[in-house]
């Protein structure tokens, strides 16, 4: 068991999830040249990657397709193994924790996916799937039935729900079962990935403030994975940028949006101003995750010549504020 | 200005295992020359299945039915598969979500342009797919036209389709979530393309969207589905400043809201209702603030409420 949280002034400047210089590699499908040739047969997914995450603290990983975000979050729950680097959960090294070990620390996270409808047993009723966790876990048999009622009111479920199976109810009806599932176990952190990108207009919003509610009422840290800006910008505390991997900015949300520092963040931020013309951005040549230097360097209107020989190094540049740039201006 | 696509009264019937779906529900619209209409609605508000009917590609267990569906001088609702054939991709297009579905991934991109401008006689080729993948800001011409689909980026693959598409010079262009899948920087650069696009081709375009943001940076009207039905539609700077159906009144209060980083959302709420089970009135009553007695009982029609504009809703309804 866990030591009983400290008070909420103290808490709130908790470490809960330290992430160091993690780069995480995948194998590649088989790639017959790569074998022949000898080259790479790996893929590198997060390269070098500083996150952390604070008690009670809701932090934004934002970034476009492919830039590792998932992978990332993934990381910090251990379903991947960093190929280097350190993840600390509550002060504990988990970097290279084995299952069995891991199962203890799981007890305080949880994951949100993007389409909930998948990620609920189709098998298993809203009861059984919110009382799952609780009976795994030990929890007394008498104990079960009102917590599960519980959680169901907690994220505004009608209690006809319990006997309901995912294909009979909505979209968000289906999310609100996906997190009361994730809030079962008291979890010291909940990552949501794109736990809002599929839902309908009408119904995100309701969702958003659910999760407005959430983080008001309990003393959960999420890491919210996004590309939807807009949303990162109302629901989070600190947000972290990342491109190909690389985590190039974090900083509190509102100084973000109001003096964004690198200019990949720039270009991104950009894209959410509708009526002003925003500069165009280069983005014409690939980019080559292995390249040497920065990994923006071939998009970037502000390149040195210096970006052509290491990644800049991540740098603290205001409070709570980090870049890795050479030439932010 | 005349209209290039004329459709009223079009119903389309969906039969899905002895259930009989109606997803799209009495739409009438018209679309001029050189206009983007922007038709915004939600996921089963019947908004790809109208783009889909105004192309006679609805599914083959349909029944569709109009009162008008005409392109240009082209009864669509009685011209023979033939004439549609000839039609389609001439002088009426799509631009999908995914533009992988669009190529034939066995083929190079190069294949696909000379497919496309073989129909219009053009046998310099080469040279004419440079200056139409100019412009769509491709300037590495060769590296693409020698590419397999799958060797571009999403962004790359869509900015050739609607260059290939618009190389056919149609009159009108229905392009849905052409830019939902793709990034937020690319998302950005194709939409600023459409805007461009609009003033130098003389083409029309429906530009079907689930986001009230996107739909108001590009269209000149835009047109509000909900549960198969058009509930508002009406020039786009006015819907912004006086929306007057509550459902959308609730689309534009969110996404500014979101917008403004507000303490707590507006929620409308509730759920879409259910395709097999539309309500006798208005299918938006159960989740509408101003809901009265008359709302459930009477079938609503649209009301003029100016010139430009139109509403579906008692609220509005002359008395």
């Amino acid at each position: 068991m866990r030591p009983p949280d400290p008070p909420p002034v103290a808490a709130a400047m908790k470490l809960l999830v330290d992430v160091q210089n993690v780069t995480v590699r995948f194998r590649r499908k088989r790639n017959l040249r790569a074998m022949l040739t000898g080259g790479d047969v790996t893929f590198r997914a997060v390269a070098d990657a500083d996150l952390a995450i604070y008690r009670q603290e809701v932090v934004g990983l934002v970034g476009e397709s492919g830039s590792g975000k998932t992978t990332l979050g993934r990381t910090i729950l251990r379903l991947y193994e960093p190929s280097e680097g350190v993840v600390v959960f509550d002060g504990e090294d988990i970097t290279h924790l084995r299952e069995h070990q891991l199962r203890r620390v799981w007890r305080h996270m949880a994951l949100v996916f993007q389409d909930p409808l998948s990620s609920l047993n189709p098998r298993h009723s809203i009861r059984t799937t919110l009382a799952t966790p609780l009976r795994i876990t030990g929890t007394d048999g008498a104990e079960i039935e009102p917590r599960v009622i519980a959680a169901l009111r907690r994220v505004g479920l009608p209690s006809d729900a319990l006997d309901r199976y995912p294909h009979e109810l909505s979209g968000g009806q289906l999310q609100r079962a996906a997190l009361a599932r994730a809030l079962m176990l008291s979890p010291a952190l909940v990552i949501a990935d794109e736990a809002v990108s599929k839902l309908d207009v009408s119904v995100r919003s309701q969702i958003l403030n659910l999760f407005k509610d959430l983080q008001a009422d309990l003393s959960i840290a999420f890491l919210f994975i996004t590309h939807d800006l807009h949303v990162a910008a109302y629901l989070c505390d600190r947000i972290a940028v990342m491109f190909f991997g690389r985590v190039v900015e974090t900083a509190p949300a509102h100084e973000l949006f109001r003096t964004p520092r690198h200019p990949y963040t720039r270009a991104l931020l950009a894209t959410i101003d509708d009526t002003a013309e925003a500069p165009e951005t280069a983005r014409r040549g690939l980019v080559d995750p292995e390249v040497r230097g920065c990994i923006y360097q071939s998009q970037c209107p502000r390149r040195v010549a210096r970006c052509g020989d290491a990644h800049p190094p991540t740098m603290t540049v205001g409070n709570d504020h980090t870049l890795a740039c050479y030439n932010s201006g | 200005m005349s209209a290039v696509l004329e459709v009223s009264g079009l119903n389309l019937v969906l039969d899905a295992n002895a259930r009989r779906l109606h997803v799209v529900r009495d739409v009438t619209l018209d679309l001029r020359q050189a206009e983007v209409l922007g038709l915004i609605g939600e996921s089963g508000s019947g908004k790809t299945m109208t783009g889909l009917s105004l192309l006679r590609l609805e599914p083959e267990q349909s029944d569709i039915t109009a009162t008008t569906l005409r392109l240009g001088e082209t009864d669509l609702l009685v011209a023979s598969q033939s004439a549609l054939r000839a039609l389609r991709g001439s002088k009426i297009a799509m631009i999908f979500q995914d533009p992988v579905g669009a190529f034939n991934a066995a083929k190079r991109i190069g294949w696909h342009a000379r497919q496309v401008l073989r129909q219009r006689n053009i046998t310099a080729w080469r040279d004419k797919t440079h200056d139409l993948l100019a412009e769509v800001d491709i300037t590495d011409t060769d590296r693409v036209l020698d590419a397999y689909p799958h060797q571009l980026s999403g962004g790359m693959l869509q900015r050739v389709l609607i260059a290939l598409v618009l190389a056919a010079e149609p009159q009108v262009i229905i392009a849905d979530e052409p830019t939902t899948n793709l990034d937020n920087i690319v998302e950005r650069q194709i939409l600023r393309l459409f805007r461009r696009l609009k003033h130098s081709h003389g083409a029309a375009f429906i530009f079907i969207t689930h986001d009230m943001t996107v739909a108001a940076a590009l269209s000149d009207r835009i047109a509000v589905m909900y549960a198969g039905e058009i509930v508002e539609i009406g020039p786009t700077r006015d819907i912004f400043d006086v929306p007057k159906h509550p459902y959308t009144i609730a689309l534009i209060r969110t996404a500014q809201a979101l917008q403004a980083r507000a303490g707590r959302l507006p929620e409308i709420a509730g759920e879409l209702p259910s395709l097999a089970r539309h309500p006798t009135g208005c299918a938006f009553a159960s989740r509408c603030p101003h809901r009265m007695a008359a709302c459930d009982t009477t079938r609503i029609a649209m009301t003029q409420t100016d010139p430009q504009r139109q509403v579906r809703c008692l609220l509005h309804a002359p008395a």
